[in-house]
């Protein structure tokens, strides 16, 4: 048994050996990046973990959604992508660009954070008033076929939201290129190497700059908050409530359409917040970058173990190291294909993820 | 009465619309299809509706009157100011004088055939005179001119599409969000193995069937391990694979293959002790160009289109005609045999059997003899009769010959279908939609059973991906990707889910709106906009440009598609022509006004 286990398994190695150059993975040249430049690895790594930080808030909705509801929500990457735009409305309406003083860079982050928060949370709350709510007691395919057309009406307003000049008092930075085209996310933090001009260390060789920092830790501020949020208060209570069991906490006088509402709320929130984070990060939006970001932030609960808000946070840091090193040093067209990779390999070996208890059979 | 109105100023408004859109002859033909369409609903109905003949004449003389005007109304005017192709005179008033006419005719005429007491006879009729008029509708439209057969290729293309699609969704209800992939598989099979682009020129006829099976490994290879999750996990693994499918067609142009142990390990163990490599790397396949990339596939290879392929060697024609018509035969007398002895089973299984090696034999042109110098009498007759019977010269770029070819696939398949639908197996899917688990305590493989579905589901799809790569003569990466899944899934989901005719009328509705009219629309409003819309708002800049960035609907087509998604959903989940068993499952607590809850806790009415 054992022998026939490890006879498997060096078959797979060499089977993976033999395909994975195909998909950008070439051994000899990763290995010689990383030997004669570690620096260039570390860099990947903290791009990945930057990276990570952003797909982790985005699966927190994807996972709060699922676990009280049991749906993908496929509008959840839109409503990221959206967020961006509103980020990028709210800067361009105060005429920030990275040119502006510290002052107003930090007042215009502020106020575009707030305004993206809270367009996200009433955009995915009003998409589950409009599209999931009455189809709550349906058959399980009907959420999940609308939110792929709310998905698809979603990019459509995007293209229309970026592409035109003639709204001129919302989109100014948009521009007349077209809705298709990538739109520039202005630059706002001073490009400021932390380990060098900060801290004082010179011989790193790695830089890490102030947005990176910024990301991070404002995603991990939110992340702990809403650990705090659904682990401490009332609200937070029913919620859990709510996922243990629908019919049970109805009884016990919760009221499960507005706990339902709060947490697409809370989702949508936080996708906004990512929204804003990845403009800042990425310096571009444009209307297809909520779908990659939700496949791949799925992924990132699966990973982590889906309907748990820790696991969505490691698998969204592993996700965004993973996609880090595979545009960094294997080649980045196969980036997706190694993130579908993961996914079925989390599902065929551990399809409860890496954090995640085995839960009822919810047929 | 009053409900005949309505249901002419139905079939009116529409027809109009498309008629307003296209002109000329549009009228007439709509008028025609109208008119049967509202014949054939009323015989649905109860028993007093069916005598209202006078009722059905009222609702097809408002239909055909609307529809006229619609094409007067393009031809007179719209075509004039949008500055685009008119018809001559006659061509006009002719088409508005007989939709004036032939749609209460039409209506009159399928109300009465609806009177019929055997119903038998009856769905017989009714087939025959979907035959006929599908028989007759490319040639009609070959006359009028009026391009539309191409498109209608393409939606037939989508129709079997949506039928296979509706296997996985419909009948076993497991999402498949990626079939475009399949679709993908089997045009690149397809187009691989008979193109230039390798060298390799199999047959056609093998070639569809290889197709089918090569995509329907792939859905055993994704679906094993996979369908043993749950149904939304296998939503976006399958959303996954038709993501990453076109990136693999379009990156896979580099391909070199090292063998590790020879090229990683080896070179290893020698560089750590020092030593001189001891093998040589071993290349299985260097720098190979699989896919072309995103310059595609193009051109294929021209198909010979069957039966009549060998022409140029009458005695074998003959002896396959012959033999095909000794199978047709065979198979109706083992239908008559098996109806008489009530054990259908063994004996249809038989028929099918014999009818499907018929239908290969057609399909197979037989080996040429040699080359004929002189065809010999036999041969030149034969030769002679077929193209007087052919529509037209039966070369594979003729739409005609494309449209019948695809009916017949069709129709084909439609036969695959039903019979899966009503077997054991069928069955055993429409148990694991409903209750898993319960499912599963009766007895029922779950994973086989889904597995079979998801296979067969992608085995209709490279069925019509290898038909769809040869009639477009190009396969392209960017036309699998995931709107292709989407626009599948959306005409299932509208037409009904899991209703075999709704499926069908879904794809129609879908992939016209999508390929005739939108397009026709946007014609239509660009001739409108640089004719009269931009004169009209002379200066003013913000105006223009709003003009010109929002008059293209075919720019708005996917917000149009999740539109028809969320919209169905909301409104009527079970579609437009939804399958019985699901429009009483979706509608009964309204009816009965009890909850859905205390539904879920009774038994499914359905029969397993």
């Amino acid at each position: 048994m054992k022998m026939k286990r490890l006879a498997l398994a060096i078959i797979a190695i060499w089977i993976f050996m033999l395909l994975a150059p195909v998909a950008g993975l070439d051994f000899p040249r990763v290995i010689e990046t990383i030997a004669t430049k570690p620096q260039l690895v570390m860099r990947y790594l903290l791009i990945g973990l930057s990276n990570g930080a952003i797909f982790a808030i985005i699966a927190l909705g994807y996972t709060m959604v699922y676990g009280i509801i049991q749906l993908i929500n496929f509008a959840h990457g839109e409503v990221f992508m959206m967020s961006t735009f509103m980020a990028l409305t709210v800067i361009a309406m105060m005429g920030t660009t990275n040119k502006s003083d510290p002052g107003q860079i930090a007042i215009t982050i502020v106020v575009a954070m707030l305004v993206s928060i809270l367009f996200g949370g009433l955009l995915n709350a009003s998409i589950e008033r409009v599209a999931y709510r009455r189809l709550r007691n349906a058959p399980r395919l009907a959420p999940l076929i609308s939110a792929i057309g709310v998905s698809f009406i979603l990019q459509n307003l995007g293209i229309i939201w970026a592409g035109q000049g003639y709204i001129q008092f919302l989109t100014p930075y948009f521009g007349t290129s077209g809705g298709f085209a990538q739109k520039a996310f202005p630059d706002l933090f001073p490009r400021v190497d932390i380990f060098k001009e900060v801290l004082g260390f010179s011989g790193v060789g790695v830089t890490f700059l102030t947005k990176e920092l910024f990301v991070i830790a404002v995603a991990v501020g939110l992340m702990i908050a809403l650990r705090l949020f659904i682990s401490r208060t009332r609200l937070g209570k029913a919620m859990r409530a709510t996922a243990e069991n629908r019919d049970a906490a109805k009884i016990m006088g919760i009221d499960i359409d507005r706990i339902i509402a709060l947490t697409f709320l809370i989702g949508g929130g936080l996708a906004g917040a990512a929204g804003l984070l990845n403009g800042l990060f990425v310096n571009t939006a444009w209307w297809q970058m909520g779908f990659q970001a939700g496949l791949r932030s799925f992924t990132a609960a699966v990973l982590g173990g889906i309907g748990n808000v820790t696991g969505a946070m490691l698998g969204g840091f592993l996700i965004g190291i993973l996609t880090a090193l595979s545009d960094g040093l294997f080649d980045p067209a196969w980036t997706r294909a190694w993130v579908f990779t993961v996914l079925v390999l989390v599902l065929i070996f551990r399809p409860t993820g890496l954090l995640g208890e085995a839960t009822a059979q919810k047929a | 009465m009053g409900k005949y109105v309505k249901r002419g100023l139905l079939i009116g408004f529409i027809g109009g619309f498309l008629s307003l859109l296209f002109g000329g002859w549009t009228a007439t033909i709509l008028a025609v299809v109208g008119g049967l369409l509202t014949g054939f609903v009323s015989g649905t109905e109860g028993n007093e509706e069916q005598r209202d003949l006078k009722g059905l004449a009222v609702a097809g003389l408002i239909g055909g009157v609307i529809m006229a005007l619609g094409g007067l109304v393009y031809d007179l005017w719209l075509s004039h100011i949008a500055g685009l192709k008119t018809h001559p005179d006659d061509v006009m008033y002719l088409s508005a004088i007989l939709a004036i006419v032939l749609c209460p005719l039409m209506a009159v005429f399928m109300g009465r055939v609806q009177q019929m007491r055997d119903k038998k006879r009856l769905r017989i009729v009714n087939a025959i005179i979907l035959l006929a008029f599908l028989f007759v509708f490319p040639f009609v439209e070959e006359a009028t001119n009026s391009a539309w057969l191409a498109s209608l290729i393409f939606a037939e293309i989508y129709v079997l599409l949506a039928l296979g699609l509706n296997i996985v969704v419909g009948f076993a209800g497991l999402l498949d969000l990626g079939y475009a992939a399949f679709f993908a598989i089997g045009a690149y099979t397809t187009g691989l193995m008979s193109s230039p682009l390798h060298g390799i020129h199999v047959n056609f006829w093998i070639l569809i069937w290889l197709s089918a099976v090569v995509a329907g490994l792939f859905g055993i290879l994704l679906g094993t391990p996979t369908l043993r999750l749950r149904g939304d996990y296998l939503a976006i693994v399958t959303l996954g694979f038709g993501e990453i499918v076109p990136v693999a067609f379009t990156q896979l142009i580099k391909i070199t293959l090292k063998e590790p142990i020879t090229c990683y390990f080896v070179p290893l163990l020698s560089k750590l002790t020092g030593g001189q490599p001891v093998a040589q790397c071993l290349v299985l396949v260097d720098n190979f160009n699989l896919t072309a990339g995103v310059k595609g596939v193009s051109p294929l290879d021209r198909p010979v289109l069957p039966i009549i392929s060998p022409v140029d060697d009458g005695l074998s024609l003959v002896l396959k005609l012959a033999i095909m018509a000794i199978l047709v035969g065979l198979v109706a007398f083992l239908f008559m045999r098996s109806r008489r002895n009530g054990n259908r089973s063994k004996w249809a299984l038989l028929g099918y059997g014999l009818a499907l090696a018929a239908i290969i034999i057609a399909f197979v042109p037989f080996p040429k003899a040699g080359v004929v110098e002189n065809p010999d009498p036999l041969t030149a007759t034969v030769t002679a009769v077929m193209n007087t019977v052919q529509p037209g010269p039966l070369v594979s770029d003729n739409p005609i010959a494309w449209y019948f070819l695809m009916l017949a696939l069709l129709g084909l398949s439609l036969v695959i279908i039903f019979r899966l639908r009503d077997s054991r197996l069928g069955r055993t899917w429409t148990a694991v939609r409903e209750d898993e688990l319960a499912a599963n305590q009766m007895g029922v493989n779950l994973r086989n059973t889904k597995l079979l579905a998801f296979a067969m589901g992608a085995t209709f799809s490279g069925f019509a991906g290898a038909f769809y790569g040869a009639y477009y003569n190009g396969i392209f990466p960017s036309v699998f990707e995931f709107s292709a899944s989407v626009i599948i899934l959306s005409a299932v989901v509208l037409g009904g889910i899991g209703n075999v005719s709704g499926v069908i009328l879904g794809a129609l509705i879908i992939m016209v709106m999508d390929n005739l009219v939108l397009k026709q629309l946007q014609a239509v409003l660009n001739g409108l906009q640089s004719n009269v819309l931009l004169p009209a708002a002379g200066n003013n800049l913000a105006a223009k440009q709003f003009i010109q960035a929002n008059l293209d609907p075919v720019k708005y087509r996917f917000l149009l598609l999740g539109l028809v998604l969320v919209v169905t959903m909301a409104i009527r989940p079970e579609g437009l022509l939804p399958s019985r068993e699901q429009r009483e499952e979706l509608h009964r607590a309204e009816e009965t006004g009890e909850t859905p809850e205390q539904l879920e806790a009774e038994p499914l009415p359905t029969p397993m």
